[in-house]
């Protein structure tokens, strides 16, 4: 079983330092499938609203974060068990 | 207010960018004014390079930039920008960099070397440069255009009306023309662009007398875009343009006599930079 936790990218932007944003909408639940480009959460910052997509297909296993989090570079958001 | 929606999918290609541009300390545009495209160009593999460091010294109020006293110019930057641009495997390269008022040469010199190097190793790769207006300077202006850049864009950014309330105070319409049109006269075969950002204030007809003035000066690439609101210290959007509408400004641009227009709300200045630069060749019979 391959488990790929999904964090708020730090290569986002890479070469600002810190930024932080809001969880504004989860799109997937505990047990959702997932195909590779399905979004998976969005996250509101200053100037807009990134919504980051999976680079998985599998399956939801946990979700670490509710909409009103605010989250930074670094912070799990889900974990999925991939399909191999 | 409406923001922009960034689909970001962390591929492979957009990795392998991301990783680079920190790990050669090089800026991009691409993250420093948080461009809408960054996921679509960075994830196949091209971005456009921001010399001359990240802090412009002028403050124009619909740019996301930093804003205030600059560092001084890196003079391994041209270096690092060559490898950037040989570890990417780029054939279009596309620069651009903040205003340097505080330079005695405003930046044009890094400018020149950075094309030059670039130039010189890989003559076949088509370069274009976006740059500042270097206060009207010919001198300057025509140090970067001696560096051999195939395409040299400068932006006008908005209709004359209300450039003095959208643009820095030293900024001027009648002199980013100018700027456009010197280019052409140091040298003609140069292909000369620049941009209109949509939904800050002006008028339909203004648009279009922009664009007359733009041909005018010999500009042949056009880029229309929609202004977004990058944050609560920049203008508000005064109105989003309809794709009907990008579309008639489109046929009117070629109208006008432009080789080719590039209207879109999320089109910016290097945007498909390398399908504008060969349509219009195309269109111009070369």
């Amino acid at each position: 079983m391959v488990l790929a936790t999904i964090y708020v990218p730090r290569e986002l932007w890479p070469r600002r330092g810190v930024w932080s944003g809001k969880i504004i909408d989860l799109k997937v639940n505990i047990g959702d499938k997932v195909s590779v480009g399905d979004p998976l959460v969005e996250i509101e910052i200053e100037k807009a609203v990134i919504v980051l997509e999976s680079e998985y297909s599998g399956v939801v296993k946990e979700i670490y974060v509710k909409k009103g989090d605010l989250v930074g570079p670094g912070d799990k958001i889900l974990l999925i068990e991939v399909f191999e | 207010m409406e923001k922009i929606r960034l689909r970001i999918r962390l591929s492979r290609d957009y990795l392998s960018v991301a990783s680079l541009v920190k790990e050669l300390r090089i800026y991009t545009v691409c993250e420093e004014a948080l461009c809408p495209n960054i996921n679509e160009c960075w994830g196949s593999k091209t971005a456009t390079f921001m010399i001359l460091g990240k802090t412009c010294t002028r403050g124009c109020r619909f740019c996301y930039v930093e804003k205030g006293s600059p560092e001084p110019p890196d003079p391994d930057e041209p270096r690092r920008v060559l490898e950037a641009v040989e570890r990417l495997d780029l054939d279009y390269v596309t620069i651009t960099s903040v205003t340097r008022d505080d330079l005695p040469d405003e930046g044009a010199d890094q400018y020149y070397l950075t094309v030059r190097l670039i130039k010189e190793k890989h003559p076949e790769k088509i370069v274009e440069v976006l740059i500042p207006d270097f206060n009207g300077r010919v001198e300057l202006i025509s140090r970067v255009v001696e560096a051999g850049p195939d395409v040299v864009a400068h932006n006008i950014e908005t209709v004359e009306r209300i450039t003095p309330m959208v643009r820095d105070r030293r900024a001027s319409y009648s002199q980013s023309l100018r700027v456009l049109e010197i280019i052409k006269r140091i040298n003609p075969r140069i292909i000369t662009k620049s941009s209109l950002l949509l939904g800050l204030g002006e008028d339909f007809s203004e648009v279009i007398e922009a664009m007359k003035d733009l041909r005018r000066v010999g500009v042949e690439i056009l880029v229309l875009s929609q202004y977004l609101r990058p944050g609560p210290k920049q203008l508000p959007v005064t109105k989003y343009y309809s794709l009907e509408e990008f579309k008639e400004l489109e046929k009117i641009g070629y109208e006008l006599g432009f080789s080719y227009v590039l209207a879109h709300p999320l089109a910016r200045t290097s945007y498909k930079a390398k399908e504008a630069y060969y349509e219009a060749l195309k269109r111009k019979g070369l």
